[in-house]
């Protein structure tokens, strides 16, 4: 096995997405990368790992990685660092001979900075020492052919003391040997942090637009048009399975239940893309930092962290990753709080559900769709108000802003909506034939024509009379709709659709609350239960309910009383 | 000094670091906020600090920023 080992940020999930062909996640902020992944080069594995600073773990993502390095046969390190932080870097270098492991250096982000000199780095070092940009794809080849050698050799010898100061010395003394003229990067948030408020101002602004953007422009241009095409091949299959006379049943099966309800989740697809593409781009920037730091004075009045931010950030796009990402949260406290709020953010795949109610039922109305993010906004800030502590210890590297890269914020986009169709299509298939079954069969298994002597509206009607005080109605299809959005929330979408849901403009309201709220789907249920026990996530989770359930009560009453 | 009272932009040079959890003086010491490490402070505010230090940027909580002691010039 070969290991990726550097600091945090340094790109080594860059590389590994290059020798392996994956498609990790990559970000411009310390611990992206929060578990271990195994991939294959040619006949040989490597591991990509969290950051690390050193062997002593300070979070529990280094933890996962010295616990990976102990416990397993590692034939190669692959140490990666940051060709613009030698002079920190060094350091977990010259502890990695404690482990007496072979080791290669590969100065990564070498494409603007030609300042080090390779060979008497390696000289001193005794190591081979690589320059590439993971970026540019500069000197990946070099890299192969070193790990294809495979007789890989540990013949460093640097002497140390115990002592980190003056490992820190003598690193101090090889940097200036090696380094001919010192880049200093420059540091733009400076000049941001000079316009604060101005630029608190614009980041509100930015955000508002690129929601607004997708909704308005990309929902009623593209959406459209897709949708066009969709009834357009739905209505070539009937043709189809009119040719082969297929029973109604199989056409009620097919057409109704699985073409439909896929067709109408897909429908949102450009929307959700855009929205993922953008929040990649911003997540390459670095600019994240920035948003921490300009909101950390109000951030900590409701007791979150500038480190928490990027948790709830990435809940914006997925809950079960922003809860792994919580493992970078050192405070134990601070960590669950924010696992609690992560799910109450909507991810892409409830604003699926926001998009679609807003396009069936508001003509798009952009103020609807802010409406819903002001009262999570009001909720998420008051909870955190409520369970405020005091402040917790806070150390963090800020990233330098670079430039987005395009290609990596498009592959990303272009993993994520595959999975999302592919979860779509898998899941919708499964409920389209559980509710065929349960609404053609009786709860003596005879078939029935009657909806109303099937399983279905036996045991649905039983149970749906909980979602009469904010629906106003008592329909099983409601609740199918509700229990299928525990398996994925985009299929809440598909399940209105293929069934058929009444709802009006204010239950339409209400559902979407109800849902926002609610319980998160099977996957990040199963993630919380890892990261904070079953106790805490059967807790949370209760808490969850009823507040879903309180609020959309309280907006259908005071709607259908106003409205 | 305390590291908190250097100017922005302003130059230390880290004395000791004053902090009774052992696990974090340890990490502050191996992310290089050793004795004598050259750190400019780029902001503060009453929550937090940035600074510079081997080319990097970290943010500090003023309560670990307010148990770096720093000398102001290099000391041989
Ligand atoms: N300029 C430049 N940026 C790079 C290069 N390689 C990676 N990056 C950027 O560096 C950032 C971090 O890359 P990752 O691959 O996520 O780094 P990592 O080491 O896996 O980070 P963690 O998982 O947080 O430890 C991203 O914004 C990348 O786009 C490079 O060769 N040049
Ligand atoms: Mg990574």
């Amino acid at each position: 096995m070969i290991a990726l080992l550097g600091n945090p940020n340094c790109g080594k999930s860059s590389i590994f997405n290059i020798l392996t062909k994956s498609s990790r996640k990559i970000g411009n902020y310390n611990g992206v990368t929060v578990d271990y992944k195994i991939g294959l080069f040619k006949d040989k594995k490597i591991v990509d790992l969290p950051g690390v600073y050193s062997l002593n773990p300070y979070t529990s993502e280094e933890e996962i990685t010295i616990d990976f390095i102990k416990k397993n046969k590692i034939d190669l390190i692959i140490n990666v660092i940051d060709i613009n932080s030698l002079n920190r870097s060094l350091y977990l270098t010259l502890r990695l001979q404690d482990l007496n492991i072979p080791l290669i250096v590969v100065l990564n982000k070498c494409e603007n900075n030609n300042s080090i000199d390779i060979e008497k780095l390696e000289k001193i070092l005794n190591i081979k020492v690589i320059k590439i940009s993971a970026l540019k794809n500069i000197g990946i080849d070099n890299l192969k052919k070193e790990i294809i050698k495979s007789n890989y050799i540990c013949n460093y010898r640097i002497k140390l003391n115990n002592d980190i100061t003056s490992i820190y010395r003598k690193i101090d003394i090889i940097t200036s040997e090696v380094i001919k003229n010192n880049i200093k990067k420059r540091n733009s948030f400076v000049l941001i942090l000079k316009y604060k408020y101005l630029f608190i101002i614009l980041s509100i602004v930015m955000f508002i637009l690129v929601y607004y953007f997708s909704i308005n422009v990309i929902g009623g241009i593209i959406t459209n048009s897709i949708n066009n095409i969709m009834i357009y091949i739905s209505n070539y299959l009937l043709i189809i399975l009119n040719k082969f006379n297929s029973s109604i049943i199989l056409k009620k099966l097919i057409l109704d239940g699985i073409i439909n309800g896929i067709i109408n989740t897909i429908n949102f697809i450009p929307q959700l893309f855009f929205l993922i593409f953008i929040l990649s781009i911003i997540e390459d920037t670095g600019f994240i930092s920035i948003i921490a730091i300009l909101f950390n004075k109000l951030l900590n009045k409701i007791g979150i962290s500038s480190k928490s931010l990027y948790s709830l950030f990435l809940a914006t796009n997925c809950s079960a990753m922003a809860l792994l990402s919580t493992r970078t949260i050192k405070n134990e406290y601070e960590r669950k709080k924010v696992i609690f709020l992560i799910p109450l953010i909507p991810c892409c795949a409830k604003i699926s559900i926001i998009f679609f109610i807003i396009s069936s039922f508001y003509h798009n109305s952009f103020l609807i769709f802010l409406s819903f993010y002001l009262i999570m906004i009001l909720i998420i800030v008051l909870l955190s108000i409520i369970f405020k502590k005091n402040k917790s210890r806070l150390i963090m590297e800020i990233p330098h802003l670079k430039m987005p890269s395009i290609k990596v914020a498009y592959k990303e986009s272009i993993t994520k909506t595959k999975s999302f169709i592919k979860r779509i299509i898998t899941i919708m298939i499964f409920i389209s034939i559980l509710n065929f079954l349960m609404s053609s069969f009786s709860t003596s298994f005879t078939y029935v024509t009657d909806i109303k002597k099937s399983i279905l509206y036996f045991t649905s009607y039983k149970f749906s009379f909980i979602f009469k005080p904010f629906l106003g109605i008592n329909s099983p299809s409601i609740f199918l709709s509700i229990i299928s959005g525990l398996f994925a929330k985009e299929q809440v979408v598909s399940t209105i659709n293929s069934l058929k849901v009444n709802l009006n403009y204010i239950t339409a309201y209400t559902f979407c609350i109800f849902n926002i709220f609610t319980i998160p789907c099977i996957n990040t249920l199963s993630i919380m239960k890892k990261e904070c026990g079953i106790k805490l996530t059967i807790f949370y989770n209760l808490i969850y309910l009823l507040i879903s359930y309180i609020i959309s009560f309280i907006i259908f009453r005071l709607l259908s009383y106003f409205v | 000094m305390k590291l908190m009272n250097l100017k922005i932009d302003g130059l230390g040079y880290i004395k000791y670091i004053n902090i009774k959890d052992n696990s974090l003086k340890l990490h502050l010491l191996e992310i290089g906020l050793v004795y004598n490490t050259k750190v400019r402070l780029l902001y503060k505010d009453s929550n937090i600090v940035i600074i510079n230090y081997r080319n990097i940027n970290i943010l500090l909580s003023n309560d670990i920023a307010n148990n770096i002691e720093v000398y102001d010039s290099f000391i041989r």
